[in-house]
């Protein structure tokens, strides 16, 4: 099994996990790590590697992006869905810079 | 309870989202920020889907699961860079019906399925597939 999940730094306290949650995607109901979710699946996890540089890259470029090409967005999704989508961006950002998220490669087997 | 209403919430979330076809303006926004077009869901960049195919040693008789295939990418090119059978499987029908569509157009057609289903509850048999692939799910 190999794919990218998104999920919060490790060591945060209680407080900051919930921070995270906050600021992470709003689809996201709370955060396990990476071993946690590959354990719970019945996987072994051999490979973690943090994207979060290129994860930021592309959520600052999407923000940017967007926003330059905003009047066509806000005429085609409307003002609502367009201003809810930068500010998850936003957020997301935000739970970078303050070390809250990570986005990782994760590789797991069947033992 | 506030738990199991979040979880309503999020499903209509998911179920309004990909109710929507993915207007002219946000393909734009993808093939500026990406340099494709791919029907992006997530945040998978063309080279990290790359990556993914590296990790699949697969032959053209396997099967790949992609769990919360959303529009289909990334595991559309994961399945097309191995030849290999793929079944793409998410909660959302419309996310599902999108994937259908944009598999008609690309080399995947034909050695793709799409079974609605919850990725805790998978209806297939035990070592039914030679690798699953994920993107933006697990979290």
């Amino acid at each position: 099994m190999a794919g990218y999940a998104i999920h919060t730094a490790s060591g945060l306290s209680p407080a900051e996990e919930l921070r995270a949650v906050d600021l992470g995607p709003p689809d996201v109901l709370g955060f396990a790590s990476p071993d946690e979710l590959t354990g719970t699946a019945g996987f072994s996890l051999t490979t973690q590697q943090d994207v979060t540089d290129v994860f930021r890259a592309t959520c600052e470029a999407t923000l940017e992006t967007r926003e330059q090409l905003q009047t066509e967005l806000r005429e085609e999704e409307g003002d609502e869905v367009y201003e809810d989508e930068q500010a998850k961006l936003r957020s997301m950002l935000t739970g970078i810079a303050e070390d809250l998220l990570r986005r990782s490669l994760i590789v797991a087997v069947k033992p | 309870m506030p738990a199991d209403l979040d979880k309503q919430d999020n499903f209509e979330r998911f179920e309004e989202k990909y109710s929507r076809q993915r207007s002219s303006a946000v393909r734009e926004v993808e093939r500026i920020v990406l340099g494709h077009e791919v029907g992006l869901d997530g945040y998978t960049t063309v080279e990290q889907a790359h990556t993914l195919c590296d990790l699949f040693p697969l032959s053209e008789s396997d099967r790949l699961l992609d769990v919360g295939a959303g529009r289909g990418w990334p595991g559309f090119h994961v399945g097309e860079c191995r030849s290999c059978n793929l079944v793409s499987t998410d909660v959302p029908v419309g996310a599902l019906t999108q994937a259908r569509t944009a598999a008609a157009a690309r080399a995947i057609r034909g050695r793709c399925q799409f079974v609605v289903a919850d990725g805790r509850a998978l209806p297939f048999p035990p070592a039914y597939f030679n690798g699953i692939v994920h993107a933006d799910v697990f979290c």
